[in-house]
């Protein structure tokens, strides 16, 4: 055998014996968010080692809505998330972030292009937790609002680091 | 010429270099710790816009975790169709400059459709700016206002500062 395939053959049985490579990997959650409630979701991550995120995708429903001052109404989401890992506790938003703010650009409903970029590392068995908000915001002068439950499907996307360990 | 299986196999295992590929266990540990360390942070501001049309926020970085500005967006909802948002982003007693520009008159803050615009008004939903590069450090304060032309009702309106922190330990 060349040595050339020699090289081949280690490098294959590294990856498969040590498991020292990365792989893509998209982590994802459908949230249901319910009208005027706030709470946290507890979601286990991948136990199969390390993963390093390194952006999202957000698509939300938009049931519910307002009613402007000026007496027009339109649709809008008015759900609220921060995302933290549970190892750290550390969110990655210093306060609740809107869920237009982050997620897909354009129309309700739509399907995002591109991927938000935002890095984080989430340890072996580490746990995601999501806090929502999706009660009624402070009313601006003259509007009226009507919350609807709305659905949030989030997906994570970086790279696994199968059987690495607790990092 | 079609590649062998080997060929494809070899150009496969080649492209897996630097943090994506085959590496010391060591090599990986260090990655994982400068992963550990360096991490993406938002910081949002709510913006909502009263009498007399405009709207201060503040926050403060993280302690102990060095902050860089790298992106902002912005979004106002409840905007009547003559109505264009001005933004200003200022860190206190520090550093004299700022992304988006605060003068003495409300006026010079930047024209939020001009530095963001994708949709323009109304309903502003903005595409995250990207070009900004400002090493601040930790515990630092910055303050983010708006100001709104044609005041005719309230509005709400978010700015979103995204950037990179950095643990030192």
């Amino acid at each position: 055998m060349s040595a050339i395939s020699e090289g081949i053959k280690q490098k294959v049985l590294d990856m498969k014996e040590a498991q020292r490579y990365e792989k893509r990997y998209d982590f994802t959650r459908s949230v249901v968010a319910k009208k005027d409630e706030a709470g946290t979701l507890s979601i286990p991550m991948t136990t199969e080692g390390p993963f390093y995120m390194l952006g999202y995708n957000i698509m939300f429903t938009k049931n519910s809505s307002k009613t402007t001052a000026g007496g027009t109404t339109i649709n809008a989401p008015f759900t609220k998330l921060r995302f933290r890992a549970e190892s750290d506790n550390c969110a990655m938003s210093n306060d609740y972030v809107p869920v237009e703010l982050i997620a897909t650009p354009g129309a309700e409903d739509s399907s995002r292009y591109g991927m938000r970029e935002f890095n984080h590392l989430f340890g072996k068995g580490d746990r995601l937790m999501i806090d929502f908000d999706h009660r009624e915001p402070d009313a601006l002068a003259g509007e009226t609002y009507s919350l609807e439950d709305e659905k949030i499907d989030i997906v994570f996307t970086g790279y696994l680091y199968p059987d690495f360990g607790n990092v | 010429m079609v590649k062998s299986q080997t060929q494809r196999l070899a150009a496969f295992l080649s492209e897996l270099k630097g943090p994506h590929g085959i590496k010391s266990r060591q090599d990986q540990e260090a990655f994982f710790e400068r992963a550990k360390r360096v991490r993406t942070k938002d910081y949002i501001f709510p913006l909502d816009i009263h009498q007399p049309n405009f709207s201060t926020a503040y926050a403060t970085t993280m302690a102990g975790w060095f902050f860089i500005l790298t992106g902002a967006s912005v979004y106002f909802e409840d905007l009547g169709a003559m109505q264009f948002p001005r933004i200003a982003v200022t860190f206190p007693s520090f550093v004299p400059s700022s992304p988006f520009d605060a003068g003495a008159d409300k006026f010079d803050a930047v024209p939020a459709g001009l530095v963001f615009g994708r949709e323009g008004v109304p309903g502003l939903h903005f595409e995250e700016q990207k070009n900004l590069f400002y090493p601040l450090g930790d515990a630092f304060n910055i303050k983010a206002e708006s100001y709104l032309d044609n005041y005719v009702a309230d509005a709400r309106g978010y700015l979103l500062l995204t950037g990179v922190e950095i643990d030192w330990k």
